[in-house]
Formats: C-alpha cells, sequence, structure tokens
C-alpha cells in the first residue's frame, strides 16, 4: 500500500498547518502587502547577509596561509545545526503536539510516523528560510574566495537541503520521548511546560557533555601538531560542535578530490540514519504522548466563600487587562510563557554563562578583569543595549495584537477606549522587559562588581528603552497583525512582527550603546542623554499609538 | 433601546451582507432576529455592537450612538457572541471578575451577583476551573454570565441557545421575559422558531442583507392570510427571495 506519508505533507503544506514561517503568505488577497513585507525583508537581510559573507571572506584570507581555510565551513555548517536544534526544540513541540489539526489528523486511519513525518518534513523545509540567511553568504564567500568548481557548489546544496535533518531529527526524538512521559498525567499545560522546559535543558546538558568531552581529548601539543599538518586538519575540531558535521565540512573542502564525495556520502548517511531512528521512536512513541493532549484538569469543586471573596476584589479597568488579562493568558499558556516569560530571565543567564563556566582558567579571569577596569559609562551602555535588545526580543509587545487571534473582536465591544486597551497591552510587556532588566542589572552588578549608581541606572535607562520599544512593538503588530493562525506558537514565533521588533531593538539599543561610548561620556551625562532620548521618544511613539494606532485597531477586522 | 437607520455594510466589495436596514428593538420587547444561514444577522450584530464599522447608516442604543458616543454606548449593552470560546486559560471567575473590572461594577455588588447567576445555570461547581475544561454549553453560559454581570439594559445575543441544555435554555428564556418585562431590551439571533414564536415580542426575518418581514408573528400571519406555523411562513418568505 502506497504511504500516505507524502500525500499529508501536500495538504499540510496547503492549509498551512506548518505554519508559513514568517506569517508570509502568498495570496491574491493581500499580495501587495506580502511584496511590501518581502522587501522590508531583503531589506534587512541583505546587509546581514553580505556583512556575514565579508567575515567569511576575512576568515578565510586569514587561514588559508596555514591551510586551514575548511574550519570556515566546519564553523559554520556547525553553528547552523546548533541553532537549528534550539530553536527546533520548541517548534517541533508546537508543530507536533499543540497545533489544532493534531486532533483533525488522530481519527483519520494514518500511522504514527505518516502523520510525524510529514510534520517533520514540514518542519525541515521551513528551517530552509532561517538557513539561508546565513548559509548562503558562506558558500559564495567560500566558493568565490577559493575558485570552487561547480562540484563545490553541488556538494553545497546538498548540505543545505540535509543540514536540518540530523539536528531536527534528535530534537524530535527528545521532545518525543519526552512527551510520552509527560503526557501520563492530566494537567496539559503544567506538563507541556514541563516537557519544554526538560528538553531545553537535556538540549543544553547535551551540547556541554559533548563539547566536554572533545575538549578533553585534546591536549595543546596535539593542537599545535594539527596546526602544523595544514591541509584542514583543524577541521575535525568542528566535529565536536554537531553530529555528521565533520563530513559535511570535510566534503566541501575536498570537492576536488575523491574524498569529497566520500564524505557528502557519509553525511547523507548521517541524515538517513537520523530520520530512521526518528521515525522508528516516532512509530511506537507519538500516539502515546500526543492522544488526550487536549484534555485538563478540572475540579469541578464548589468555590468556597472565601475563595469567592478574594476572587471579586475589584480593580481599575487598565490594571485589571494589564494583569488579570495579558499577563495572566501569558503565563498560563505554555507556549506563551516559553517564549515571552522565560527569556527575559534567559537572557542574563546565557550572558553569564561563560562566565560561569570557566571558572578557574587564567584566560578568562584576564577577559573579565578587562572588562572590570572598562569605565562605567561603557558598561552601562553595554547594558542598557542588552536591556533594550532583549525587551524587543521577547516578543511580548511585538505580538499583543496578533496573540488576540480569533477573539481580537473582544477589544471592540468593552467598554474601553482603545488607547486604553493599546496601553494596557505595551504595559504587561513593560512589566516583564523591567523585571529583564533589573535582572541584567543584577548579574552584571555581581560578575562585574559594578557600584550601586550604575546598577540603578541601567536599571532606569532600560525602563525608559523598554517603554519605547514595548509601544513601537504594539505599533509593528497593529499595522499587520496575525490574527488567524491555530497554534499560539505562530502568533509569537512565526510572526514577523516580532522579527522587525527585534530589528528595531537592534538597531535603537546597538546605535544608542555605540553613540555614548564613542562620545565619549561621563556616566551621569550618558545616563541622562539616554534615559531623556529614550523618554522622548516613547511619548513620541505613545503620541503615533493614539493617533494612528488607534484608527488602525479600529479597522482591523477578522 | 437599539435603532438601526438605513445601516448598510459590504465586505470586500461584493458581498453586501447588510442592504440599507431599518429596524427598531423598542424597550419592554423580546425581539427575535431570525433567517437563513449567510443572511447577515451576526453581522448586523457586530455593527450594533461596534465589532464592525457600518458603511453607511446610524445605529443607536439607548438613544448613544455607537460611533459617536463609543464607550458609553457599549456600557448600554451585554453581548453573548455566537463563538463562546473566549479566554479559555481563565477560570470562570477570573473572567466574570475582569469584565465586571472593565464595566466597573461596584465591589459590593459582585459577589451576589456571581452567586446568583451561577446559582441559576448550575455553575457553582465550574467557577474555579479554567474556561478551557469546560463543554461548549458551559462555555455558553459562562459567557451568558460574564455578559449579564454588569446589570446591562439592552442583551444581545447571537444565538444564545445553541448547546445549552433544556434547563438551562428554559431558565435562559424565562430571564429574558423577566428583563423585557422590567421595561429592558432582549434581542437575539435564533434559528429555533418554536422557541421565538413562544418567547418573541416581535421578530425580523432578514434574508441575504435584505428584511423581508418585521413585526408581530400575529401579524405576519395576517400578511399570510392563514394561521401557519412561523416555520412554514418562515420557509415561504425566505424561499421567494431567491
Ligand atoms: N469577515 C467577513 N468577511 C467577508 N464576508 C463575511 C464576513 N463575515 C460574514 N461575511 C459574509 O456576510 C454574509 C452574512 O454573514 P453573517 O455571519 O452575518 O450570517 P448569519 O446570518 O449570522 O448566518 P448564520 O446563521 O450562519 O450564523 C455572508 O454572506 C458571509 O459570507
Ligand atoms: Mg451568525
Amino acid at each position: 500500500m502506497k504511504s500516505k506519508l507524502f500525500l499529508l505533507v501536500r495538504v499540510l503544506m496547503k492549509s498551512g498547518a506548518g505554519g508559513t514561517r514568517l506569517g508570509i503568505k502568498i495570496g491574491k488577497k493581500r499580495f501587495s502587502s506580502q511584496l511590501l513585507i518581502f522587501i522590508i525583508l531583503a531589506a534587512c537581510f541583505t546587509p546581514m547577509a553580505v556583512t556575514f559573507g565579508q567575515g567569511f571572506a576575512y576568515m578565510y584570507d586569514a587561514l588559508s596561509p596555514i591551510g586551514q581555510e575548511g574550519v570556515i565551513l566546519g564553523l559554520g555548517t556547525g553553528a547552523a545545526s546548533l541553532a537549528i536544534f534550539f530553536f527546533g526544540l520548541f517548534y517541533v513541540l508546537s508543530t507536533f503536539y499543540l497545533t489544532s489539526d493534531v486532533e483533525s489528523l488522530l481519527p483519520l486511519p494514518l500511522k504514527p510516523y505518516e502523520i510525524i513525518g510529514a510534520k517533520f518534513i514540514i518542519t525541515v523545509i521551513y528551517e530552509y528560510f532561517t538557513e539561508s540567511i546565513f548559509l548562503l553568504p558562506l558558500t559564495v564567500a567560500y566558493g568565490i574566495k577559493s575558485g570552487a568548481g561547480p562540484l563545490f557548489y553541488i556538494y553545497s546544496l546538498i548540505v543545505f537541503l540535509l543540514i536540518p535533518v540530523v539536528p531536527l531529527a534528535i530534537g524530535s526524538i527528545i521532545v518525543v520521548v519526552i512527551m510520552t512521559f509527560t503526557s501520563i498525567g492530566r494537567n496539559k499545560d503544567r506538563l507541556i511546560l514541563i516537557g519544554g522546559l526538560v528538553a531545553m535543558f537535556f538540549a543544553i546538558g547535551l551540547n556541554i557533555s559533548i563539547q566536554r568531552l572533545a575538549q578533553r581529548s585534546l591536549d595543546p601539543q596535539k593542537l599545535i601538531q594539527m596546526l602544523q599538518q595544514g591541509g584542514n586538519s583543524l577541521i575535525r575540531l568542528t566535529s565536536s560542535i554537531f553530529p555528521g558535521i565533520y563530513f559535511a565540512a570535510m566534503g566541501l573542502a575536498n570537492s576536488t578530490n575523491i574524498n569529497g564525495l566520500i564524505n557528502i556520502l557519509l553525511f547523507a548517511g548521517t541524515a538517513v540514519i537520523g530520520v530512521l531512528l526518528f521515525l522508528y521512536v516516532g512509530e511506537h512513541l507519538y500516539f502515546r504522548g500526543v492522544v488526550g493532549i487536549s484534555e485538563s484538569r478540572a475540579k469541578r469543586k464548589k468555590v468556597t466563600d472565601e475563595e469567592l471573596n478574594k476572587a471579586v476584589t475589584a480593580n481599575s479597568a487598565i490594571k485589571s487587562y494589564v494583569i488579570m488579562k495579558e499577563i495572566r493568558l501569558l503565563v498560563r499558556t505554555p507556549i506563551y510563557f516559553m517564549n515571552c516569560v522565560l527569556v527575559n530571565f534567559l537572557w542574563p543567564v546565557f550572558l553569564a554563562l561563560p562566565f560561569l563556566m570557566q571558572s578557574g582558567g587564567n584566560d578568562m579571569e584576564q577577559i573579565f578583569n578587562m572588562i572590570r577596569s572598562a569605565n562605567d559609562t561603557v558598561i552601562f551602555a553595554v547594558a542598557f543595549g542588552i536591556s533594550v535588545f532583549a525587551a524587543s526580543a521577547n516578543a511580548i509587545a511585538a505580538s499583543s495584537i496578533s496573540r488576540e487571534g480569533k477573539n481580537l473582536y473582544i477589544t471592540k465591544f468593552l467598554p474601553m477606549s482603545y488607547i486604553s486597551q493599546i496601553v494596557a497591552k505595551a504595559l504587561s510587556g513593560v512589566f516583564f522587559s523591567t523585571i529583564s532588566a533589573i535582572v541584567i542589572a543584577i548579574v552584571a552588578a555581581i560578575l562585574l562588581k559594578l557600584n550601586l549608581a550604575v546598577t540603578i541606572f541601567i536599571v532606569i535607562a532600560g525602563i525608559a528603552g523598554t517603554l519605547f520599544i514595548s509601544f513601537a512593538g504594539v505599533m509593528v503588530d497593529l499595522l499587520n497583525p496575525k490574527l488567524d493562525w491555530d497554534s499560539e506558537q505562530k502568533a509569537v514565533k512565526q510572526n514577523f512582527n516580532v522579527v522587525i521588533n527585534t530589528l528595531i531593538g537592534l538597531v535603537f539599543g546597538g546605535l544608542s550603546a555605540a553613540l555614548v561610548i564613542f562620545a565619549d561620556l561621563a556616566l551621569v551625562p550618558a545616563f541622562l542623554l539616554i534615559t531623556g532620548v529614550f523618554g522622548l521618544l516613547s511619548y513620541g511613539m505613545y503620541y503615533l499609538l493614539s493617533t494612528k494606532g488607534v484608527k488602525l485597531l479600529e479597522n482591523i477586522i477578522n | 433601546m437599539i435603532e438601526l437607520t438605513n445601516v448598510s455594510k459590504t465586505f470586500g466589495g461584493t458581498v453586501k451582507a447588510v442592504n440599507n436596514l431599518t429596524m427598531t428593538v423598542n424597550n419592554g420587547e423580546i425581539f427575535g432576529f431570525l433567517g437563513p444561514n449567510g443572511a447577515g444577522k451576526t453581522t448586523t450584530i457586530k455593527l450594533i455592537t461596534g465589532i464592525l464599522n457600518a458603511d453607511s447608516g446610524d445605529i443607536r442604543i439607548n438613544g448613544l450612538d455607537i460611533r459617536k458616543n463609543t464607550i458609553e454606548a457599549k456600557r448600554q449593552f451585554g453581548y453573548v457572541p455566537d463563538d463562546p470560546n473566549i479566554f479559555l486559560r481563565l477560570k470562570g471567575v477570573e473572567y466574570i471578575n475582569f469584565l465586571a473590572d472593565v464595566y466597573n461594577v461596584p465591589a459590593s455588588e459582585r459577589k451576589a451577583r456571581i452567586e446568583d447567576l451561577a446559582n441559576r445555570f448550575g455553575m457553582t461547581d465550574a467557577l474555579g476551573d479554567q474556561i478551557q475544561t469546560y463543554s461548549h454549553g458551559m462555555r455558553q453560559k459562562i459567557v451568558l454570565m460574564g455578559a449579564l454581570i454588569h446589570d446591562p439594559s439592552v442583551w444581545i445575543l447571537d444565538e444564545p441557545m445553541t448547546g445549552l441544555d433544556p434547563k438551562s435554555s428554559f431558565i435562559l428564556k424565562e430571564m429574558m421575559r423577566e428583563h423585557a418585562d422590567s421595561g429592558k431590551t432582549v434581542f437575539f439571533s435564533t434559528h429555533v422558531l418554536d422557541v421565538a414564536e413562544r418567547i418573541c415580542d416581535r421578530v425580523a426575518v432578514i434574508n441575504k442583507g435584505n428584511v423581508l418581514f418585521c413585526g408581530k408573528i400575529d401579524e405576519m400571519k395576517d400578511l399570510f392570510k392563514k394561521d401557519a406555523s412561523l416555520e412554514s411562513m418562515f420557509l415561504e418568505l425566505t424561499e421567494d427571495e431567491k
């Protein structure tokens, strides 16, 4: 009997089940606005890609004299695999388990591997978009610099197509196994959350241990020996980044001889093994985890008088809107919690991680001392920049309209002005971003032994920056909200508005930090300048929201 | 009281969902809004509640223009949408309390009202659970309770009986009657003609955006010059349109 796998892929692609990655859907209806988005997208990413390309070319020039230019290939493909692996985890979790199409597929006479295989293929296809920003420049830069022949480009294409397979297969296996165990209980939301967290920590742990292992097997003498060997011997090092990457890099580096072909075949082999392993695990475990995924626990117990008294405390409309509606829904919806709330706490952890992991190493100690001796203005400016970027990356404001989805009409009949509702949405972003700014300030204060004034300055300026970014985020989301989604993942992760707002955060955070540093301002003027400027920007953005934003919200129909 | 004057709404330049509609729903009456699927009932209700903007025409609720006096007009009504899947991750009681905050319901009155509504609809045991654990009918009921928490004078209900069990449906009809009898307004759309026939003081039949009939059911019978059931008259009315 013919497998329904590919039929399913076609159907799911058509219905947009995997979600158009960045909310780009080419249809007749909104073609012009989609075209505009494409142009913006290209305008945003072209400079980025060019910069990457130049970076790779520069690295090539530096490494080729010692015959180690192939390391670039290893690092590039390795970094791409790692990124796909981490970002893929949540993506896999939501497409495999949380999209509403799961409930309509389960009653059909389909084998588990057909459902999960189809979803896997779609996930792989969507990874091509993200991947290309990074790997295209790499291929072009390396190809031109090395004067590579057509075979190099053919191998590159094969590598490009296969790269997401192994990381996603490993990620999927982790997710499927964990969901099998967590679905034994009843409280869906909490279990998904726990599943997501466990998967993430497991992934981080796995990664650290692979790298540790690789580091241990490497003594300095051997390293020097390898360096002297030339002939891209260093590629072996990068193999520790991700399974299979060694073959990809070797294959590309040796495209002119038979070694290349062998390695490319080996790389394809790892991909095939990855897929088979994944399908095997999926066939046996997927249904156990996914059946009953929409169940949730109800107590059905009479609310006591006391509980009721507590529950009915009165608040002002706007406070209630921010706390009861926006923040509660953010915290209680697993996907929002992971992508919007948790990230605020992960940033500082990520920043601190290299400091913590390398404790004892003298190299690192030296770097710290260097950072510590940097003047307060620089530290303040950098911390401010990071806070602004973190505020834009948590996606709360930039998805605040999109998250309403089919419920957007509720904003229309409530007796609350549109501007108060817009402000309430922005405030929920400000709330979590402020927490993030505080945590960043505290982490910086501890690691870099900052004094109290700098710490407080970071927080206050951070709030001003956060206010602007949150207002800007809501504005961006109002311009082109993504309301038609069947899994919350699409509202926050596959939402182009979030990308735009992150770029705004990157530009405003980075630029203002750079300006302050290069202008060589003293701490207090720098603080006053940044806080003042972002205060004004916030006000300007508020004004824009209260005029244009209100009109936009009024005219959104769904 | 709800007044619509020459209201029109076109979707995407082609689908004329509501066509030059004029009608008044008076105080003290239960007004039924009937029509086949896609007739324009939900669209009309969305225009009244401010979810959609009319292309032309005026809409007033208790004399307040929904476009000019928006916030005050919105305070006048309680609205039950046709899809009760709202804020699924809030607990029932949190949802109602959120609406109470938005509608400025005094703290002193809240508890008694919540208890009363929950009792009537048999929802006391479910209030502490998240709405996503509710059945369709229970979701319908929690939305209904939310709509009534501020004791609005105008009720606007889009197919409120769908999914309700016989008892809840009976209670709702009773409440509608009480509300109308106290001089206030009930406006609801329905496909259940038996219900409409029994409880409505007046009905409007709409098809393809046009009002085919508006008045008492007895008047419709006069029009058809026979003592037919509402069902057969409805079928005849909407058939002619084609
Ligand atoms: N958002 C929209 N965009 C485009 N057309 C719409 C939209 N909403 C409704 N329509 C169209 O307007 C017309 C009236 O729809 P409406 O939902 O008001 O019908 P209804 O009387 O409530 O039907 P039902 O009994 O099925 O609920 C239909 O032709 C429908 O296709
Ligand atoms: Mg309808």
